[in-house]
């Protein structure tokens, strides 16, 4: 049985094509504003010819996303949580809570010994972004997001950013360039303060369990803030290998049910 | 097609409501009176300047404006930025006060600039410093007063010197008033107000018990139209009680016969703080869910602070002396009125007695919690993280949502709020009726 | 640095070997509301506890809408930068105030603490009988935790302590009148802050010695006199910045600048009353200045007792007491025809984008002046 699962994110759509629960195909592109749900139809057709099935082979298709509602061609949607939890039982058969870190949000979802979600946290506005800042801080200090995402926060040096808000540590970031403090050492100081975040999220309700917590998102390839964010929440997190697909997956998954 | 469970009908006593509702506000807007800024429930002695005075609140003005149009309200908000005050206070206070530069109301009339301000204590912040915005506009009378407080349990000793303070200050206002003014103060009005107050609490609590039902006779939103009424908006007394009577004995009828507010229910929940009066319409979302909202200390306020008995039934805080004890002069009248330090307000709770929040979760059978979280609001924000703690620690699931304030529109992701209820209502196995 | 500036700077380590020293416990406190002299009185040392820019991953669990300042006490608690602390004690003031004193009591359930409830009202009639109440009950509960509860010769002694170290901090200001002022603003507010976080009978020696020392400094070569106004501080950051860009900051209207310095304990027989008096008359801060004005004429008597050019207002976000009066203060300084400039501080203090705008108001004040790291332009 094949089943799609569709997640239109803020800067990117990702789709996974399922067959009999193993991935037939997955394929990623930038959303685009009003018109992403073209954008996502014509990617879920691509996605489709890559794992040689046609649409009336599709079993289920489901979206979820910020922009779930604009898949018009998905037979239904499914929310982001409940698509979290599947994947991350997918990734992991006892996982216990889901971590997904994206472009503008952050999720934390606990899950009870049935799967079913017991509780979930989704960051506060202030922590809004923490993907988007990472990707334009790389720009201003000239490195690629792979590059950045190998600098640890420990080359910072004792430099700072402020970690309450996303934009003002990129104010303080240009400031720390302009007086001549070296871009590597901004680039751990700016990861430094996204991982301060991101344990603060973790923080909020259930913390999560030490051993059997998924990590998904687009941020989950940054190395260096998974690293840092280990170390400093003491949670071992089991990351997929292609972890910006995790709630695609997930609601790929959910399709079957 | 909502599948319903419970037989539902609309109230019988709208329309006598929103009569009530107009003549008040016919009133205001009359401007043959003095007009005072200061808060109605902490100026219970406003009745016996009836004649000649009327209490017009900042914040219920504020929220009326969020609610009705978005574009004047931020008007306001930028006439009161400019200014200097700043942009994260209070949206109430943003609103209303910047309305007065601007120099009109919403509805296009001249701004109902006041005579006077008397105090509006209260444990925010925000609360405390209202009025003044009038004042530094052009000097006018102004009083001031306390919202005394204190963690922990009740100490009548501690309450005392409180007490004499409380009752000072309104006796300070009153009596000035007359002095500045020439006015004379009705003593048997002020008499009559505090003991309908009182019939006015128990009905308060009447109806408060009887939300504690399942099905609800009467949802939170439903309540918004009613609880100001005889309270906030102050009326002929008999008028008044006779509203209550009557509404009181349709919500009782309501109970008895099993008639729900929301034919649906199956999820109760209940919330923390004023609602983003700009946004109302999630209450109905939620009612696609088979989800209705019992309320909140907040909107319960008009029976007083409450408290759940061992039993589970919700009954007064016991602190207030038998109604029958004499009165034979002003201060007798005041004293009868305030008779504890800490004031009859939820904030008190939040304040002082760290399981009123999870006391009130029990009391009304609630399933679930949205807590907002007003990043403008002193008093709307403070502990409310913390209770949405407690609440999740007794097993309910708490919703979080963000805003500026109650009463001001600027950064509430409207799109985003209801996601997060999908997610809410769906992470706990719910789907929208409509959908099965 | 002066010495003061040193306890200052190691102001943990200074509050361990106090204890070690004298055996006596310590109480952290948020506003400067709460009446010191009383603890003090009881043996116990007040420390105010200063906020500063630290890793913040614990608050956002238990606040919301919370200045960083308060978000910060928190974590240092939660850290265990004030271990050494055996109470906290909160007073009616600032609501953000009393959620860090609430919130650490959540995460640091063993710390004594209390309460003070101080009249928003200060001024009526029956105000100075609540704070004698709640004054007589703060006693009683001291002698309960430390096993004396303090008598009149106790708060007679603390008085003195207290009053000659506010005496000394005005003798400090009153340096700063003259042009050619031997004392920065930094080191002003430094000196400050250092007495509140310290033994007042200790500082007190240290400032006799900084007063005498002053004497022998060369002045200064302040070109542009300004006044600070706005939310509590606690350090000079800002201060730093404006001597950078040749400036200096001769006074303030802050809680924890002139509002903790002005205004001694006038001896009575009640020696409660006297110290409840002190705290209700002291000038306002503004939330307390909740009825009939009195920031306004303070204001404008700083600005010409004290010579100030120009004024900046500081404002962090979220103080909602400030953010309401900003208006009234604009008025002021717009009536007055007084150069200003407002800006919102936040967590962290960036110099360059906070400096740009001290320069303009510099440049407002002194134009064709500016001076930015040192250099002459």
């Amino acid at each position: 049985m094949y089943t799609a699962g569709i997640d239109i994110g803020l800067e990117n759509i990702k789709i996974v094509i399922l067959k009999d629960a193993s991935v037939a195909a997955s394929l990623t592109a930038p959303s685009g504003g009003k018109e992403r749900g073209k954008r996502a139809e014509a990617l879920y057709d691509e996605a489709l010819l890559r794992a040689g099935v046609s649409r009336n082979g599709i079993h289920r298709t489901l979206a979820t996303g910020a922009g779930k509602f604009d898949a018009d061609f998905a037979d239904g949607n499914i929310v982001e949580e409940i698509a979290d939890a599947a994947a991350a039982r997918y990734f992991l058969k006892d996982a216990s809570a889901a971590v997904d870190i994206g472009a503008d949000q952050t999720r934390v979802v606990s899950i009870g010994a049935d799967g079913a979600v017991t509780e979930t946290v989704r960051n506060q506005k202030c922590m809004a972004g923490l993907g988007l800042a990472l990707e334009y801080m790389a720009e201003r200090l000239d490195f690629s997001i792979e590059e950045i995402s190998l600098i640890p926060p420990e080359r910072a040096e004792g430099v700072t950013v402020n970690d309450g808000c996303p934009v003002f540590a990129e104010l303080d970031a240009l400031e720390l360039l302009n007086i001549g403090v070296p871009r590597d050492a901004v680039a751990g100081a700016v990861t430094r303060m996204t991982v301060v975040r991101l344990n603060s999220v973790l923080r909020d309700k259930d913390f999560p369990d030490r051993n059997r917590t998924v990590l998904t998102g687009g941020v989950a390839k940054n190395r260096a803030v998974t690293d840092a964010l280990k170390a400093l929440s003491g949670i071992d997190f089991v990351i997929p290998e292609s972890p910006e697909y995790g709630t695609a997956l997930g609601a790929a998954l959910k399709a079957a049910d | 097609m909502i599948k319903q469970r419970w037989e539902t009908r609309p109230l019988e006593i709208w329309d006598r409501a929103k009569e009530l509702r107009a003549k008040w506000q016919k009133s205001i807007d009359n401007r043959q009176h003095l007009l005072a800024q200061g808060n109605t429930v902490e100026s219970d002695w406003s009745p016996g300047f009836e004649k000649y005075l009327k209490i017009v609140e900042d914040n219920p003005v504020g929220a009326f404006m969020a609610s009705k149009s978005h574009s004047f309200a931020r008007r306001a908000r930028l006439a009161s930025e400019v200014r200097g005050w700043g942009r994260e206070l209070c949206g109430y206070v943003n609103n209303c006060w910047g309305a007065q530069f601007l120099g009109r109301d919403m509805d296009g009339g001249p701004f109902p600039y006041r005579d006077m301000c008397v105090p509006f204590p209260d444990v925010c912040d925000q609360h405390l410093k209202r009025g003044q915005q009038c004042m530094d506009l052009s000097p006018i009378p102004r009083w001031g007063g306390d919202m005394p407080i204190y963690p922990g349990e009740r100490d009548p000793k501690r309450d005392e010197e409180m007490i004499e303070h409380r009752v000072y200050c309104n006796l300070k206002i009153i009596a000035d008033i007359e002095r500045i003014f020439g006015i004379e103060f009705d003593d048997e009005r002020f008499v009559e107000n505090i003991k309908l107050r009182e019939k006015l609490s128990a009905y308060g609590l009447r109806i408060s018990q009887l939300m504690t039902q399942v099905p609800t006779p009467l949802s939170a939103k439903d309540l918004y139209s009613f609880y100001t009424l005889g309270d906030l908006t102050k009326l002929n007394p008999e008028e008044i009680n006779d509203f209550w009577k009557s509404f009181v004995d349709e919500v009782q009828w309501r109970a008895d016969n099993r008639i729900a507010a929301v034919g649906g229910e199956r999820y109760r929940y209940m919330e923390a703080h004023p609602p983003a009066w700009y946004y109302l319409k999630y209450y109905r979302y939620l009612e696609s869910y088979g989800a209705v909202c019992i309320g909140s200390q907040y909107s319960h306020i008009m029976s007083g602070t409450l408290e759940v008995k061992e039993d589970g039934s919700l009954a007064h805080r016991d602190v207030t002396p038998p109604a029958d004890k004499p009165i034979r002069t002003r201060e007798d009248a005041v004293r009868q009125w305030i008779t504890e330090a800490r004031g009859n307000r939820f904030k008190d709770d939040e304040y002082c007695r760290k399981w009123a929040i999870t006391d009130f979760a029990r009391g009304f059978k609630a399933d679930g919690a949205i807590m907002a979280l007003w990043r403008c609001g002193v008093g709307c924000t403070l502990t409310r993280k913390e209770q949405a703690l407690r609440l999740s620690e007794m097993g309910l699931r708490v919703l979080h949502c963000e805003g500026s304030q109650p009463g001001d529109r600027t950064d509430m992701d409207e799109h985003g709020f209801l996601d997060r209820i999908d997610a809410w209502m769906e992470s706990q196995g719910l789907e929208k009726l409509d959908d099965r | 640095m002066n010495k003061l500036q040193d306890i200052l700077e190691h102001r943990h380590e200074y509050a361990r070997d106090w204890k070690k020293r004298t055996g006596g416990r310590i109480l952290g406190f948020y506003d400067v509301y709460f009446p010191e002299e009383v603890a003090y009185a009881a043996g116990v040392l007040p420390v105010r506890i200063l906020a500063k820019h630290s890793e913040d991953f614990l608050t956002d669990r238990l606040m919301y809408g919370n200045c960083y300042c308060t978000r910060d006490m928190l974590n240092q608690f939660a850290r265990g930068d004030y271990d050494y602390a055996d109470g906290i004690v909160s007073v009616e003031s600032c609501q953000w105030h009393y959620n860090a004193f609430d919130t650490t009591l959540i995460e640091k359930p063993e710390l004594w603490s209390h309460y003070v409830f101080t009249p928003d009202y200060t001024d009526a009639r029956t105000s100075k009988n609540v704070m004698r109440s709640e004054l007589d009950l703060f006693r009683r509960k001291l002698g309960e935790w430390t096993g004396k509860e303090p008598g009149d010769e106790d708060l007679d002694r603390a008085i003195d302590v207290y009053n000659r170290n506010r005496q000394l901090l005005r003798r400090l200001y009153e340096l700063r009148k003259f042009d050619g002022t031997p004392i920065s603003g930094s080191e002003a507010m430094d000196t400050v802050l250092a007495c509140q976080v310290m033994d007042k009978a200790e500082a007190n020696e240290l400032l006799e010695e900084l007063l005498e020392e002053t004497e022998s400094r060369p002045p200064r070569e302040d070109c542009v006199r300004l006044m600070l106004i706005g939310s509590e501080t606690y350090d000079a950051a800002l201060e730093r910045i404006v001597e950078s860009l040749g400036a200096n900051v001769v006074i303030d209207d802050l809680d924890n600048g002139t509002g903790y310095i002005m205004r001694d304990v006038t001896p009575q027989r009640d020696r409660l009353m006297a110290i409840g008096m002190r705290y209700l008359l002291k000038p306002h801060s503004a939330l307390k200045d909740n009825v009939w004005r009195r920031r306004p004429q303070r204001i404008w008597e700083f600005i010409e007792d004290w010579q100030a050019d120009g004024v900046i207002i500081a404002k962090q976000i979220y103080c909602h007491p400030h953010g309401s009066d900003m208006y009234m203060v604009w008025n002021l300084l717009r009536e007055r025809n007084v150069a200003f400039h407002t800006f919102e501080r936040d967590t962290t203090l960036p110099y360059e984008e906070t400096a740009l705008g001290i320069e303009a108001l510099i440049n407002i004040i002194k134009p064709g002046m500016t001076r930015l790291r040192g250099q002459e332009v």
